[in-house]
């Protein structure tokens, strides 16, 4: 084989699923130990491209175009002759971690499996070679022994997993579809850090599927970049990001670095809502028999305050207690110790809030899938939050209300009749904030609330969040992982780390002159957008 | 795919449902007059089936059988429904709780016992009949509905829209209401009608033994334990009883398939 | 692993004993006295007097209930009223016909639904599957006792292939009284292997949709590989909650089925004292068939953790 030749080759690939066109016209190629990032938002096709490489489409599917892979023709390959390929001279990771791995089997054996079948070896041998991967992948056998079960493992851990199945014999091309989406900012970096080692100790190839813009520039050497399952831009990545030569290619980038326009307000003398020593502590299961009960304390004696009509953020990692904490403010959440104030009166901490201190403070949640009653419609979704005012406005105030409402929202009156199922996932949001909206709170926590958000969705709905805090002198709690976003949208950030505050400051100054050691940590471990010469020029 | 059993389902149903009920009115013979003379007749104009070893006509018993079997079956599902919903609502409102285990464990207690050895113990203490039966299947579906309602609303609990419920100020029982309830009611049906076939063939099960509908109350179930013995020379005496259950209850899980399915609410999306 | 055996071991406990409870409160406290309810109507003042105090029942009823519980510790299960034997005695004999016949009709349902139900699955939409889902939707609408009447009807009175019923014992050697347990376990097996078939087939389904099955396939497995060393043991979790509650459907359709075959079973006993109103007898043999089903139960459970490791708790 030449060296010259590309390892993989995709000409004019299309992909229909039950009749409905996936993919149109798809071309690209990757040459040996290169890497190349695929970038799209969702329903770009991206993931299906991928399995379209491994020959792993659903049932349905109709493909026309070639895939050609080390000189074979894996199109026409019979399906006895893809599974010596998978697995082995292609290897994927999937987005899921915790779903990723079969629960009942040890982490050793789901290794070792995928040895025993390409290699001719005896399964004790295939065993010891699966430790010799899992140490090679960030999991010493010391620490995680090969009797472990998935369910022992944390998502970062799982994921090395997945990975040590997917290099284990050393594949050419290793595909990975959302590596790292669905983990923390720190397990991010290693996880990238760790597949950039591994594609340059073994000049393996690396095709790395993305949303996020800024992970991709770290890591490809070259990207493409994708869209309703055509490609609409390619080429090295440094060339692209600079020239932003297509639109759709601009669009991305300059949602990814969308900063929001905000005044800044003058911040009150007493605080809205304070923070004093708040401890929240969950019951463990039991591990022995007859020990006492452990607690697990996810929120230790924090203290913080929000002052009307600014713009909090709180960052830290899963498990820090961010989330917790947010639920304990609203009194969705028991809290065991400390005390939370409204406008300097006490809050009752067992979770029974009077209706007063309700109606000052409502919430937007990360999944919005999960966030409302399918069987209600939006009307009434919207306006539950009405169920806290004393005195509840009779129908006509109610729907001019709730048409008021979703105006600000950026929907109309129609919508109101509709189920939620009829809404796309930025639409949703909009939705979650008009319910939050709608008794005119003083405080909005958002919960992860753009996490879950394509990126241009994502730029729109800050930018509403941004108008609606000017207009009706809102406050919100900015609860997120992603730091980029934080940067962008709040006037003060705090971190934190199991259950504490460990850093506090107003946000241009911690992201500039960051203090603590774990916060240092946090915005290393961030991918960071290079700046753009197109942009720069135009300004 | 299963819509397709929807509509045989349904008809089938219809079919004996509609006997049932025509039967309290009117049957084309009277299932208590006993004429030997006329017994163990084929199907002819005047019996449509036939007639049995007393000379009754096998419509008219079928019929009023309909009746037995499907009374018993329906208000044992009502009992179920209506005393299991609650439980498991409540478990799952308060779940990890003490109500919650209680509730379970004594779920998992009454499941020991299967809906015989209930109607087998108040017979015993209070004779055969069918208000037995339906007491004792009707006890045996409490746990049936309450685990399912329980394990239903623990998923529904854990979904945003519910904390949403809660910071609008609403209390568990509420959002047990107007949240919960309303996203199982699909589940329930369906396991009612489940239930309302299991039901069938239990009330028969007890009537084959003599714990059920006593005579002179024709039940499918006794019709086939008198054609035991008969069953060599007259055998359509035991087929007839034994093919209107198998239909009845085949109709209601067709039925039960294909409201499943009607029902889904993915599948509800693309019409 | 301990804890939840010690969790499942104390439910087990408290099921029996609140079982006892139920059944001595339904026969002895329910029926108000059970000595004239025990002989009828038109019984004579002394005989009542001499059966109650035959039944011991001029103790308090707490006492009369430790005595009953005691008694079946050590065997004493009283003695019946009507035949004036030891129950026990009577009990021992027919057991050996009931249960062999409820675990004979599981391993006939386990048999057939296992690779019918992922036949079906692996087969899914297709023919095969379509044929599979109509045959079991027939199987779980038939009456078990009917089918067993159809089957002698067939095969002891057309074909003579099997005796039309009765049992000749275990002394008659093992083959001939299984024969004699075959026809009634298929009818019992008949309805329980559609409802297990189908459990098993919408398990699987459920399962072959999961992430880690595409792993697998990534691995390089072929489907079928995929399918039998990684779906069908997780595809078992669900379908041994099944197998549990299905144990006391076939052993209380066991009890109902042996009228059809006429097999000396737990069944006839205890429809007879029933009829006879033998409360005595009635009491232990139901709770002999509680503590069967409990048991059973109690070893699905221990299954499950064996199957499902994250029952076992984390280390």
């Amino acid at each position: 084989m030449n060296a010259n030749m590309p390892l993989l080759v995709i000409n004019n690939l299309n992909l229909s699923i039950h009749g409905t066109p996936i993919l149109g016209d798809v071309s690209l190629q990757i040459e040996a130990g290169s890497v190349l990032g695929i970038i799209g938002e969702s329903g770009s096709g991206k993931s299906m491209t991928a399995l379209s490489i491994m020959q792993l489409l659903p049932l349905g599917s109709e493909v026309t175009g070639t895939i050609s892979f080390n000189g074979q023709l894996l199109t026409s390959m019979d399906e006895s002759a893809l599974c010596d390929i998978r697995g082995n001279d292609i290897g994927m990771v999937f987005q899921e971690p915790m779903t990723a791995l079969n629960p009942v089997q040890n982490i050793g054996e789901q290794v070792a499996e995928c040895i025993a079948l390409h290699k001719h070896v005896t399964s004790k041998q295939a065993l010891t070679e699966a430790a010799a991967v899992l140490e090679k992948v960030g999991l010493p056998n010391d620490e995680f022994p090969l009797s472990r079960y998935p369910h022992e493992l944390s998502g970062g851990q799982r994921q090395r997993v997945v990975i040590a199945i997917a290099v284990a014999l050393e594949p050419k091309l290793l595909i990975a579809d959302e590596p790292t989406t669905a983990l923390d900012v720190t397990t991010q970096a290693e996880i990238l850090a760790l597949l950039k080692s591994l594609v340059e100790g073994s000049n393996m190839a690396m095709i790395l599927i993305t949303h996020d813009l800024a992970v991709v520039s770290e890591v490809a050497d070259h990207i493409v970049i994708m869209r309703d399952g055509r490609v609409l831009d390619r080429g090295p990545t440094d060339a692209v990001f600079n020239e932003l030569a297509h639109p759709y290619t601009r669009a991305l980038y300059e949602a990814s670095s969308h900063t929001p326009q905000r005044n800044t307000t003058h911040r009150p003398d007493v605080p809205l809502v304070r923070l004093d020593k708040l401890v929240c502590e969950y019951p463990m299961p039991r591990k022995s028999l007859f020990g006492a009960r452990r607690w697990f304390r996810a929120v230790n004696e924090v203290s913080l305050s929000v002052y009307a009509g600014e713009s909090v953020g709180l960052v830290g990692e899963s498990g820090c207690g961010k989330s917790t904490l947010a639920k304990a403010l609203l009194g969705l959440s028991p809290v065991q110790g400390g005390s939370i104030e409204l406008r300097g009166k006490q809050i009752h901490t067992d979770m029974v809030l009077s209706r007063q201190i309700r109606r000052e403070m409502q919430v937007v949640f990360q999944d919005p899938y999960s966030s409302f009653n399918p069987r209600h419609r939006v009307a009434r979704l919207v306006s539950e939050p009405l169920f806290l005012l004393d005195n509840p406005p009779s129908r006509d105030e109610r729907s001019s209300l709730i048409r008021s409402t979703l105006e600000s929202v950026g929907l109309s009156e129609e919508d109101s009749n509709k189920y939620i199922h009829e809404f796309s996932g930025g639409q949703r949001q909009r939705i979650a904030i008009a319910r939050a909206l709608i008794i005119k709170p003083a405080l909005i926590v958002l919960d992860e609330a753009v996490s879950a958000l394509d990126v241009s969705v994502r730029a729109q709905v800050l930018d509403l969040l941004a108008s609606l805090a000017d207009t009706h002198k809102l406050a919100y709690l900015f609860i997120s992982h992603d730091l980029s976003v934080v940067r962008n949208i709040t006037d003060r950030v705090l971190v934190m780390k199991d259950g504490q505050i460990v850093e506090r400051r107003d946000t241009e100054s911690l992201f500039t002159k960051p203090q603590h050691e774990y916060t240092k940590k946090l915005l290393a471990a961030a991918p960071q957008l290079p700046q753009s010469a197109a942009l720069s020029i135009q300004t | 795919m299963k819509l397709r059993s929807l509509v045989p389902g349904a008809v089938l149903v219809l079919l004996f449902f509609s006997a049932a009920l025509i039967s309290y009115v009117w049957t084309p013979f009277d299932v208590t007059l006993i004429d030997i003379k006329s017994r163990f007749q084929s199907p002819d104009t005047m019996h449509w089936l036939g007639t049995d070893h007393f000379g009754r006509d096998l419509l008219s018993m079928l019929m009023v059988g309909a009746r037995t079997s499907i009374f018993v079956a329906i208000v044992a599902v009502g009992i179920g429904m209506l005393v299991g919903v609650p439980l498991g609502l409540a478990a799952a409102a308060n779940s990890g709780n003490l109500l919650d285990e209680a509730i379970m464990r004594t779920n998992d207690m009454v499941f020991a016992f299967p809906a015989l050895l209930i109607a087998i113990l108040i017979t015993a203490s209070y004779g055969p009949g069918a208000v037995n039966a339906i007491i004792a299947i009707g006890i045996f579906n409490i746990p049936v509905f309450a685990r399912l309602s329980r394990a239903a609303a623990l998923s529904i609990w854990k979904r945003d829209f519910v904390l949403a419920a809660r910071a609008a100020g609403k209390n568990a029982v509420r959002i047990s209401f107007e949240h919960i309830l309303p996203n199982i009611t699909n589940l329930l049906i369906v396991q009612g009608t489940i239930q309302f076939s299991l039901g069938i063939l239990a009330e028969a099960g007890l009537s084959f033994v003599g714990l059920g509908a006593q005579p002179p109350i024709p039940s499918w179930g006794r019709m086939l334990a008198d054609s035991q013995t008969l069953i060599m020379l007259e055998p359509q005496l035991a087929l007839i009883p034994g093919l209107a259950i198998v239909l009845t209850v085949l109709g209601l899980n067709l039925l039960g398939d294909g409201l499943r399915d009607w029902l889904d609410p993915r599948l509800r999306r693309e019409r | 692993m301990l804890h939840y055996i010690f969790k499942r071991t104390l439910i087990l406990l408290a099921t029996l004993i609140v079982a006892s409870l139920v059944v001595f409160v339904s026969l002895e406290v329910v029926p108000g006295d059970p000595a004239s309810y025990m002989l009828g109507l038109n019984a004579q003042e002394d005989t009542i007097a001499a059966l109650r105090a035959e039944l011991g029942l001029d103790k308090s009823k707490v006492a009369r209930y430790f005595s009953w519980v005691g008694g079946l510790f050590t065997g004493d299960f009283g003695t019946s009223y009507t035949y004036r034997t030891p129950v026990a005695d009577m009990v021992r004999d027919r057991m050996w016909v009931s249960l062999p016949l409820a675990i004979y009709a599981l391993a006939l349902s386990t048999l057939i639904a296992f690779p019918a139900g992922v036949y079906a699955a692996s087969r899914r939409g297709g023919a095969g599957d379509t044929t599979v889902m109509g045959l079991t939707q027939l199987g779980v609408a038939v009456p078990n006792f009917w089918f067993a009447m159809l089957l002698v009807l067939l095969f002891a009175i057309k074909l003579r292939w099997f005796s039309a019923g009765g049992f000749p014992g275990w002394d008659a050697g093992f083959f001939q009284a299984m024969k004699s347990l075959t026809l009634p376990a298929v009818a019992l097996a008949l309805p329980q292997a559609s409802i297990l078939t189908r459990v098993m087939r919408s398990s699987l389904l459920d399962v072959l949709n999961e992430d880690f099955m595409r792993t697998a396939r990534a691995k390089g497995l072929s489907r079928r590989q995929a399918l039998w060393k990684h779906a069908l043991r997780n595809a078992m979790i669900p379908v041994l909650t099944i197998m549990g509650l299905q144990f006391s459907f076939l052993l209380a359709g066991a009890i109902i089925i042996e009228n059809v075959f006429y097999l000396p079973g737990l069944g006839r006993l205890i429809f007879q004292s029933i009829a006879s109103r033998d409360l005595i007898v009635v009491e232990s043999v139901v709770m002999l068939l509680v503590l069967a089903v409990v048991l059973v139960t109690f070893v699905v459970d221990l299954a499950y953790a064996w199957v499902d490791p994250r029952l076992r708790g984390t280390r």
